[in-house]
């Protein structure tokens, strides 16, 4: 319990910090203004519309990349795994680029990603079926080929559309969360409550699946549908933060090693991925602006070398 | 009464090497969106017609089919080259960071120095090689094993990736140009682009055609080749250095694209048998014909836009990368 209160404080912490760093500066005594609620109507608006929801957005998208990295990792039994290096992540971008693309408006956007995320994994649990018996790396390689092969098609896909606009673009390419808004907040909200319903329900399978396979027939339990559900929930977690916040990488490879590091579980990964992706974000803003750095180059210049440093001690 | 086998197998050269290239030039003059048929092509290309046809055929397709052609063929030998001498089903220039490497510097170079295009496959060289050696880096002892390297290879894509996109930040007005470049492709391509590919590729080309035997030797094994006096190590890194050279200015001219040196030499092993003449041959026309084909069907599938040449070489070759996979895993 104290380290949920911990974990809530640092999160807090964070928040705070977002609000008050951006490209637009204020002064303190603008502050104590706002805080009695006599902000100027452009501080409020600044603060409230624009820093608030998108900090909310980082925190429940960064949970959901963690915890479909988490799941991902315990399926494949290697530390490598993450919704980006499989190929998930590009499956939901391919589908809500395609959407976006060909029928503007007509489907909500977590609902195309989510199509294209089932297909990524659906295609996965078929590879990986066809793999059985190869080593955990090998179920790594399959799905990173399978991210190879979508990702181009993503990039294919953005050209077709026809954007000219750059942020929009980088999104896509690499995960941002410029210009997200309260809208996305509700658009995210229901599926975040599922994923948290899915969080704690799975909690029990996670170490029943740490078993291999016969361990658990002498146990007399069947592992097959545990391990669907626990796909079809890491495809949820992911493609729906797609959705709102592009394809995201290596949160799910950072978020997990440092929460076995730390040796929390579920509960702790959910608040380290809220954590690092609203610091990420926050970072992103300050550190080139006016212009914003996308938070997914972010996290991709601190996942890929620990991806490499755990590729190289599995020898 | 039926040929004999052998008849079709002996034949299947010239198919390939003349008949389908020839086929599908044609194709590639003859699409596009304005439609020509067989006698406008004709007066096109004689230069009889004073009118939009001649432009559009000789400023517009005859060009950039020429150079779907050559990119194809010569990213084709690029891969042959890295798969014969790493012993690596699974090398090919997308998959182990090169092209990545290479698009990165091409980007900084135009973005942050203004390098003019003729210098621009120079940089491009460095990017791949850069590239290149951080991912057999990487793949550490292991670098020997497809699947490390193809691993490292794609951290190594991952990060070149957020480097292009910090540069693509910084660029805010190129933005949309620079992407239409970053999926590959042919289109507005000119005959300038088509004489720097070829002046680029004439070396590595003629020093490839002088060192063959090595090539050989090392395709079979390591102990194989040193009992005949080559030094396997630094054989092997020529012929990268080499494949590297061949796959460098097809970055700098039309941007990264994928699969093509993946899935060709596959290709021309099957119909062309052992690492040999025959498959390092076969690559040429084959992969020529791969991108053309890529090209002339991006043209015909156009809704007003062309469909990028990324993505049907990746539908083409990624299935076929699957199934790639699975049978090297059902092996180990």
């Amino acid at each position: 319990m104290k380290l949920h209160w911990m974990a809530l404080s640092l999160c807090a912490l964070a928040l705070m910090l977002g609000l008050t760093t951006g490209a637009v500066g204020f002064e303190g005594a603008a502050w104590l203004a706002l805080i009695q609620g006599q902000g100027s109507a452009h501080m409020s608006f600044v603060v409230w519309a624009q820093r608030l929801p998108r900090l909310l957005l980082a925190a429940m998208v960064g949970a959901q990349f963690a915890w479909a990295g988490l799941w991902l990792q315990v399926l494949s039994r290697n530390p490598l795994a993450d919704a980006g290096v499989l190929g998930i992540n590009a499956g939901a971008a391919l589908g809500a680029v395609l959407a976006l693309a060909l029928w503007p408006g007509q489907l909500p956007l977590p609902l195309a990603a989510l199509l294209g995320g089932l297909l990524a994994g659906g295609l996965l649990w078929r590879l990986w079926l066809g793999a059985r018996g190869g080593s955990a790396l090998g179920l790594t390689l399959v799905g990173a080929v399978l991210a190879a092969i979508l990702s181009a098609l993503v990039m294919g896909a953005l050209v077709l559309w026809q954007q000219a606009r750059l942020e929009l673009l980088l999104q896509w390419l690499a995960g941002s969360l410029y210009g997200r808004g309260w809208e996305q907040v509700w658009m995210l909200g229901p599926w975040f409550g599922l994923v948290l319903l899915a969080v704690w329900r799975l909690a029990p399978l996670l170490p029943l699946l740490a078993l291999d396979e016969d361990k658990a027939a002498s146990l007399g339990l069947s592992l097959g549908p545990a391990r669907c559900a626990l796909l079809a929930a890491a495809v949820l977690a992911a493609a729906s933060a797609v959705a709102v916040a592009g394809p995201v990488g290596f949160v799910g490879v950072l978020v997990p090693f440092i929460a076995r590091r730390l040796g929390g579980g579920a509960a702790a990964c959910g608040w380290l991925g809220a954590l690092l992706l609203m610091s990420a974000d926050t970072l992103g803003r300050v550190l080139a602006s006016p212009l914003e750095w996308p938070v997914g180059v972010l996290t991709a210049l601190l996942g890929v070398p620990l991806f490499l440093y755990l590729l190289h001690k599995r020898v | 009464m039926s040929l004999p086998v052998g008849t079709f197998h002996r034949q299947m050269p010239w198919l390939c090497g003349l008949l389908l290239p020839a086929l599908l030039l044609l194709a590639g003059i003859g699409i596009g969106p304005m439609r020509l048929d067989a006698q406008q092509i004709w007066q096109g290309l004689l230069g009889q017609d004073a009118g939009l046809a001649r432009i559009a055929v000789w400023e517009l397709r005859l060009p950039r089919s020429l150079l779907a052609f050559w990119i194809g063929a010569m990213l084709a030998l690029a891969g042959f080259l890295m798969q014969t001498v790493s012993r690596n089903p699974l090398a090919s220039p997308s998959l182990t960071g090169i092209s990545a490497g290479g698009s990165l510097a091409v980007v900084a170079g135009s973005l942050l120095v203004g390098v003019p295009a003729a210098g621009l496959p120079w940089l491009a060289w460095l990017g791949c090689l850069l590239a290149g050696a951080l991912t057999l880096a990487l793949a550490g002892l292991r670098r020997l094993d497809p699947g490390h390297v193809v691993l490292a290879g794609l951290a190594v894509t991952a990060l070149c990736g957020a480097l292009t996109s910090l540069l693509l930040v910084r660029a805010q007005a190129d933005a949309g140009e620079l992407l239409f470049w970053l999926a590959g492709g042919v289109a507005g391509r000119s005959w300038d682009h088509l004489s720097l590919l070829l002046a680029w590729a004439l070396l590595p080309l003629t020093l490839l055609l002088l060192t063959l035997r090595p090539l050989w030797l090392l395709a079979g094994s390591d102990d194989s080749a040193r009992s005949l006096g080559l030094d396997p190590g630094r054989w092997r890194l020529w012929f990268l250095l080499l494949a590297s050279a061949l796959a460098a200015p097809t970055v700098a001219v039309a941007g990264p694209v994928g699969f093509v040196g993946l899935l060709v030499p596959h290709l021309a092993r099957r119909l062309g048998g052992r690492p040999g003449g025959a498959s390092l041959g076969l690559c040429l026309p084959l992969g020529g014909c791969l991108l053309l084909g890529a090209d002339v069907l991006g043209r015909l599938l156009s809704r007003g836009q062309e469909v990028p040449i990324g993505i049907l070489t990746a539908l083409m070759g990624g299935p076929w990368l699957l199934w790639l996979l699975l049978r090297q895993g059902g092996r180990r």
